[in-house]
């Protein structure tokens, strides 16, 4: 992607609050460098998913500039966003948020069939059969999601987030619900993909033990200034 | 726009009892008043085609309703009966030939119609296999009831008794099938045809039982008075008429007394067929001449009505079924909040979900049309009979 020459985040006085909330975000200096891989902690309500729905487009900044991958995502409009977030972030969420009346394989490419971007190609489908058997759940493609463990769940989770070869991942709280050993599983899988196709990861978390597998942990509750001041 | 079309394919399969739920809902609210609409057309224009058919009828007073359905349609309880005479009254005025109807007996299901064999020839019914009743007591058979029976010609039929407890009333006359009819795709089809004077023999009126003046009959004979012979109830009456017992079989009385429940009068041409209907409607004795096709227009013009009323009364049900979907598939959305903030997440616009929304109800919509047109369509083929049993009966 040509966005990779520039920093993976960049903030300036970036400042956003709920109409009917009295929750503020005020971000005065935030950068992530390319290929980072960060961990953001801090206690439940700062605004660390608020931040990463900022970055994915998804929530619209009342105030301050924010650059994801060299685009300015606080100026567009919601369709530009939507495109964008397709088209350079995958997501994963801490309750997995699969549908349960599709399969393993229809999950994994759902971006695929929401978003009318992309076509669904023989290459696409194939992609979305090489992740899954990396994920260790290749011979489940056609079972039901409700028929999955939790941490398969979960795998299925982030091969969908990866189906389009994404330069961000954004995962917010992706370990959230697994056990021990599903945690190490899943992060690995984050952790090397990013480390293999040069992505950047961006992950929401409140599990001080994957701390060090980041190359850099942000504290939003002293990056809030508005939480701060609070 | 195929991907949403597949997500919305694959939700309702998921949810499948909800998803036929409403498409049988839907299906019932369209398939009822349009098969109500092709059922009363269709059965109008084959009652009033029949009735078309047969331009004048004459029959004892009463109901000509119920005169039209039972010498029509073979359907309908008997209606009053008028004497045989009358054929020959029709007959010596030379305005119609008459074609004597006597419809009151059945053989199972199938009505008994004894009649002559200008019948055939008015009806256009040509013979598929054997021939047509020469003799008393044989029967030819309409093209459903030798299917439904498995009846072939040398088979027989069986008259019914017109009650389990008419003991000493109308016996159960076993009758050769002789020929089988074409089909005509009428109400022919289900009757059996024999000569008037087999349904006497049904009746009563006429019999057959062993000689009486034979010497091992003289332990029956109660009393002699010239030819007249009485005797007790052991004499032997025989319930089928064969070769050898056909002399035998005699009547008692007038043969002009004797009943009939109608007569077809076909009139030699349009000034015939005036005159006649003139003279009956000046006639004062019990015999009425109607026209079927008036009769049953009357009875379609009333069929309509209601047909209107029943119309009104599923389409406001059909207001109530659309408003009941719509609120399924609203609250549906609601219970689907988060699926639709993770469909918005991954990539998909307000646009695409509306869309996905909106294709569900499109495919219930789509496939109830299809079922509600399918059904409609198998209603056009073979409804007609049922309705017809149901309005006739």
């Amino acid at each position: 992607m040509s966005h990779l020459a520039a920093p993976l985040v960049e903030a300036v006085n970036l400042s956003f609050a709920y109409d009917l909330d009295s929750f503020r975000l005020r971000l005065p200096s935030l950068s992530i460098a390319e290929r980072e891989t960060v961990a953001i902690v801090g206690p439940s309500g700062c605004g660390k998913t608020t931040l990463l729905h900022l970055i994915a487009g998804i929530l619209q900044a009342q105030a301050g500039q924010l650059q994801v991958l060299g685009a300015e995502v606080s100026a567009m409009s919601d369709a530009q966003a939507r495109e964008f977030r397709l088209q350079n972030i995958g997501m994963v969420f801490q309750s997995f948020e699969l549908l349960d009346y599709l399969s393993v394989l229809d999950n994994i490419l759902l971006p695929v069939r929401i978003g009318g971007a992309v076509s669904l190609s023989e290459p696409i489908r194939e992609r979305a059969r090489q992740l899954a058997r990396q994920m260790g759940i290749g011979d489940k493609l056609a079972r039901p999601i409700s028929r999955l463990s939790q941490g398969e769940r979960q795998r299925v989770a982030v091969a969908r987030a990866l189906l389009l070869r994404p330069p961000l991942l954004l995962a917010d709280e992706p370990t959230g619900n697994l056990d021990p050993s599903n945690k190490d599983k899943v992060l690995s899988l984050l952790l090397d993909y990013a480390e293999q196709e040069q992505s950047g990861l961006i992950t929401v978390t409140h599990d001080s033990t994957l701390l060090d597998r980041f190359s850099r942990v942000l504290d939003f509750s002293t990056l809030n200034r508005a939480e701060a001041a609070a | 726009m195929n991907g949403v079309f597949y997500l919305a394919w694959r939700y309702l399969v998921w949810h499948r009892w909800k998803s036929l739920t409403l498409t049988a809902a839907i299906t019932l609210v369209m398939f009822v008043p349009a098969a109500i609409q092709v059922l009363i057309d269709q059965t109008a224009e084959q009652l009033g085609a029949r009735a078309a058919r047969t331009p004048l009828l004459i029959g004892a007073r009463g109901s000509p309703l119920e005169l039209t359905l039972n010498s029509l349609y073979l359907q309908s309880a008997p209606p009053a009966s008028l004497p045989y005479a009358e054929v020959d009254v029709i007959r010596q005025q030379g305005l119609a030939t008459p074609i004597p109807l006597y419809v009151r007996f059945k053989s199972r299901n199938a009505a008994i119609v004894g009649t002559s064999l200008a019948y055939f020839d008015y009806r256009g019914l040509g013979i598929a296999s054997g021939r047509v009743m020469a003799v008393l007591g044989e029967a030819v058979i309409g093209a459903n009831v030798a299917r439904s029976r498995n009846l072939s010609v040398g088979d027989y039929v069986l008259s019914s008794p017109e009650s389990a407890f008419d003991i000493a009333g109308v016996y159960p006359l076993k009758m050769p099938v002789v020929g089988i009819l074409a089909p005509g795709f009428s109400a022919d089809d289900d009757a059996v045809f024999v000569d008037v004077k087999t349904t006497w023999v049904i009746e009563g009126l006429g019999h057959g039982h062993q000689d009486l003046a034979a010497p091992e009959a003289a332990r029956t004979i109660l009393k002699r008075d010239g030819n007249n012979i009485v005797a007790n109830a052991s004499v032997v009456e025989y319930n089928e008429i064969t070769e050898a017992n056909r002399d035998s079989f005699h009547f008692h009385g007038d043969n002009n007394r004797r009943p009939l429940t109608a007569i077809i009068p076909i009139a030699k041409d349009n000034k015939s067929a005036v005159i006649l209907a003139g003279r009956y409607q000046a006639r004062d004795d019990g015999v009425q001449l109607i026209s079927p096709s008036r009769v049953m227009n009357e009875l379609m013009a009333t069929i309509f009505t209601v047909r209107q009323y029943v119309v009104a009364a599923l389409s406001l049900v059909g207001v109530a079924t659309a408003l009941v979907v719509i609120l399924v598939f609203l609250l549906s959305l609601r219970l689907r909040q988060n699926e639709m903030k993770t469909l918005r997440y991954i990539g998909g616009g307000r646009w695409h979900l509306a869309l996905l929304a909106g294709a569900e109800v499109l495919m219930v919509v789509a496939i109830a049309v299809l079922l509600a047109a399918l059904l409609t369509w198998l209603t056009e083929r073979w409804g007609t009979p049922l309705v017809q049993a149901l309005i006739v009966s």
